[in-house]
């Protein structure tokens, strides 16, 4: 017997603003949050990047966490103060009943203390601050914060952890082991990850423009975003913001770092997606793409669209012109943006366009687009062919 | 050029941890990508790495870079090039 | 829901990739850090690709490789993987990197290789496997949560075979960093570790994969009845483990006194272990077998996957390994085995295995 599974909790924290009003506001004024790297010092400074525009004292305040106490990594402030927003919108308040979960992904973890600390780790200093280092941490802080006891874990499976994230969580309502799970991811900006996506020559020099066709790379966000997801018999029907109907995830098995060019790997996430959810493509009103504005994603996961949904590709974009790639925290940023898209029946551009992409037969929106829109397609697709697709829908 | 392209052999089976790889198994002419040595576009990026960091020379241009990274050879050739023109 | 493991492979500290080793054999160390013995990866990985490979995925891929072998050589419907550490060596080599050139590092490989899921990505890659692949990175609770996610998987009907690995690598740096929080002994003969009585345990290390199916191949065969995982982060209490372990076994139709054998974590550090201790004599029934497995594979994050395939080991033979044994058990045919395990008294995990239930 499954249960349907409804969202009636979010909360959002990125480089276009903290919480959902903020992040409309930014979304409805084509605002991005893409900018100057101000968080640490780097060779790699000109380079841009979407910071979440508060110091880790500001984010300890909202988080509620006394900034003196160290052992709170950027990552953990960001998750805490997302994670407080979905609880509250939820008008849940925790609790340490088995039918609670709490699933949270990150890739990250604890780095920006690691690359500070790392040294004078290793000789023996700030020996309190080992423990949060790794991507446990933000997990069981948040557990902690809301006594959660139960189904606490965390998924790294690098840009489509938190996806994956929703996903396990969505299952576990379906299947009736929980009535009621956080999820979501958080990933904080680090010069581990831009160095590496440096060597990896997959950062854009002006800002990421995803499906155009002169991108040139990514651009490296930061963020958190959290999910209450509830099953249809506890959910209070004047909280519940969607629901979730479409899940799945495959693996390309192309290539470590890169998707194959035909997106066999997005076309089956996608497709199963729809499948779970028994719905035809005909029936999305809006493709939130992963779209990171690298040569071989976008044509990946373009030619992936164009061969589902054939010559009637919906209203699309990538949202990642706003938010930049909040790598881990992706799955859940822009399903908590799918979630305002469902309820505020609108979708929003692509930034940054200037020409199409002369492979694939569709354009990404220009304009903030009123729906109607029944269904949301949401992509996740990660380092290792992970790939994976949401669907949200309204009731 | 022979001290750099016996240097560059080196260079390239530390770099790519060729462990099964001596500098006799290949010559300056064979191909390091698809056949020859068979490398693939991981090893590219370390090897447009080892020619910036180690011998200062950056390459950008996709089709350049398929052409320098051809065979050791190619490589020797644009790093002696390099240093020519640098004075 | 429950599920059959109808193959595994290991590489862990003992000689447990090939069948002449243990229990027959025991590798015993003077150590606080044991390392696995590991079988040549050239026999079983195509050379070419085990070049640039670190350590932890060529120990994923062989283990995953003997697993999948000894079950007949099928791609399975999905691969789920628990890793506490992830490939902590290569993040430290690019991140050391990082600080040392002031950014200006050499080589991109090890960036790569640190995703978490790397290992999984690989396993998949080289089957061309393109089924749900999920990495679980979340300390002592990584295995179980893809233990859990594989019976759930299976449960669904999504899948019929899901090959399920917990896996960590121990680095220098990790033994030294947590060296300075006392975690670890003076070197001393692994076999000894549970008698010391004082702070610190041994450092370990392992890969362990298993195929876990919906029908079992043979009358024999072992099943996952159950896993359970509970987070108390002020350190549980011993009513608190006793509830929670009873709510348990009683989801799973299984009372205290059903269980024959118990396989706990014990691993030597005197504070910890008072938690088994507790259980043990306030717990289960009198005539309970009780054994231990960290003093053959060291302790990490994922070592219940060890516990996993020696609890399937016992039951198939029907009879407790004297080196693992901690109190003999007074029945003489075992039908249920329970892992617990807990790492530092805030995490605390359940795994029930059945024998010959059909």
């Amino acid at each position: 017997m499954h249960t349907r599974v409804f969202v009636t909790g979010v909360g959002i924290i990125s480089a276009i603003g903290n919480g959902t009003e903020e992040t409309l506001s930014s979304l409805n004024g084509l605002r991005s949050g893409i900018g100057q790297l101000s968080l640490f010092e780097s060779v790699h400074s000109n380079i841009p990047v979407a910071e979440v525009k508060y110091n880790n004292i500001q984010l300890s305040g909202m988080a509620g966490v006394d900034p003196t106490i160290d052992t709170y990594t950027r990552n953990t402030l960001l998750a805490l103060v997302a994670a407080q927003q979905a609880v509250k919108s939820a008008g849940w308040h925790g609790s340490t009943s088995q039918r609670n979960g709490c699933i949270m992904a990150t890739t990250v973890g604890g780095m920006d203390y690691n690359e500070r600390y790392y040294k004078s780790l290793l000789e023996g200093k700030y020996r309190d601050l080992l423990s949060v280092l790794d991507s446990a941490d933000s997990t069981e802080k948040v557990a902690a914060h809301f006594g959660i006891r139960h189904h606490v874990t965390t998924i790294s499976t690098a840009c489509s952890s938190s996806a994956n994230a929703i996903m396990l969580g969505a299952r576990l309502i379906r299947n009736n082991r929980l009535s009621r799970v956080l999820v979501g991811g958080t990933d904080s900006l680090t010069k581990f990850t831009l160095n590496g996506f440096y060597a990896l020559e997959i950062l854009s020099p002006t800002g990421c423009r995803p499906f155009d066709s002169n991108r040139n790379g990514l651009t490296i966000g930061e963020g958190a975003a959290m999910l209450v997801l509830e099953s249809e018999e506890t959910a209070d029907p004047r909280r519940v913001l969607c629901e979730i109907t479409g899940y799945a995830n495959v693996n390309e098995a192309f290539h470590q770092t890169a998707s194959s060019s035909d997106g066999t790997g997005a076309l089956l996430a996608m497709t199963k997606a729809l499948e779970k959810a028994s719905i035809t493509p005909e029936d999305i009103g809006y493709i939130n793409a992963h779209g990171t504005g690298t040569e071989i994603n976008d044509l990946s996961e373009g030619r992936a669209i164009d061969s589902l949904f054939g010559s009637r590709v919906p209203p699309i974009s990538s949202t990642k012109g706003f938010t930049g790639h909040t790598l881990g925290a992706a799955g859940a940023v822009e399903g908590v943006i799918s979630v305002l898209a469902l309820k505020n029946q609108v979708a929003w551009p692509g930034l940054n366009q200037s020409e199409s992409m002369p492979e694939l037969s569709f354009t990404p929106l220009s304009t903030v687009t009123p729906g109607p829109i029944r269904h949301v397609l949401s992509n996740s697709f990660g380092f290792g062919g992970n790939n994976t697709s949401l669907i949200f829908s309204n009731l | 050029m022979e001290n750099l392209i016996k240097q560059l052999k080196q260079d390239i089976i530390e770099a790519l941890s060729l462990e099964d790889v001596v500098a006799d198994d290949f010559n300056a002419d064979t191909p390091l990508f698809v056949e020859g040595l068979g490398l693939d576009s991981i090893d590219a990026l370390e090897l447009i790495l080892l020619m910036e960091r180690k011998y200062g020379v950056k390459i950008e241009d996709p089709k350049e870079r398929r052409n320098v990274l051809r065979n050791v050879k190619a490589m020797a050739e644009c790093i002696t090039n390099h240093r020519n023109s640098n004075g | 829901m429950k599920a059959y493991i109808t193959s595994s492979g290991v590489i862990s500290p003992q000689n447990t990739h090939d069948s002449s080793g243990f229990p027959a054999a025991v590798n015993t160390f003077t150590a606080n850090r044991l390392t696995c013995t590991e079988p040549d990866y050239r026999g079983l990985i195509n050379p070419i690709q085990l070049r640039r490979m670190p350590r932890i995925i060529k120990m994923g891929l062989a283990a995953s490789h003997l697993c999948i072998q000894r079950a007949g050589g099928s791609s399975p419907d999905a691969i789920i993987i628990g890793t506490g550490l992830g490939c902590m060596d290569n993040l430290e080599k690019f991140l050391v990197e990082v600080i040392d050139t002031n950014e200006h590092i050499t080589s991109v490989l090890p960036f790569i290789n640190s995703t978490h899921n790397a290992v999984a990505a690989q396993v998949a890659m080289l089957l061309n496997n393109h089924g749900y692949n999920v990495t679980y990175c979340h300390r002592g609770f990584s295995f179980e949560s893809a233990l859990g996610d594989a019976l759930m998987r299976i449960g669904e009907g999504e899948a019929q075979n899901v090959l399920v690995g917990g896996i960590d690598e121990c680095t220098g740096d990790f033994v030294k960093l947590n060296g300075y929080h006392g975690a670890w002994k003076q070197p001393l003969i692994n076999l000894e570790l549970a008698s010391t009585k004082t702070a610190g345990t041994i450092a370990g290390e392992g890969s362990a994969f298993f195929m876990l199916s919906d029908n079992p191949i043979h009358d024999n065969c072992i099943a996952v009845e159950g896993v359970h995982t509970f987070f108390i982060p002020q350190g549980a209490q011993f009513d608190e483990i006793a509830a929670e372990t009873d709510n348990f076994l009683q989801q799973n139709n299984t009372g205290r006194d059903e269980i024959d054998i118990v396989l706990l974590g014990i691993n030597g550090d005197i504070v910890s272990d008072a938690g088994y201790n507790n259980m043990m004599e306030n717990f289960f029934i009198p005539g309970t077998g009780f054994a231990m497995y960290k003093h053959l594979c060291g302790e990490y994050y994922t070592s219940s996957s060890f516990a996993l395939w020696l609890g399937s080991v016992i039951l198939e033979n029907q009879s407790i390994p004297g080196v693992t044994q901690v109190l003999p058990a007074a029945g003489r045919s075992f039908k249920k085995l329970l892992i617990y395990n807990h790492y530092r008294n805030t995490e605390h995990t359940l795994i029930l295995l059945g024998y010959g239930g059909i």
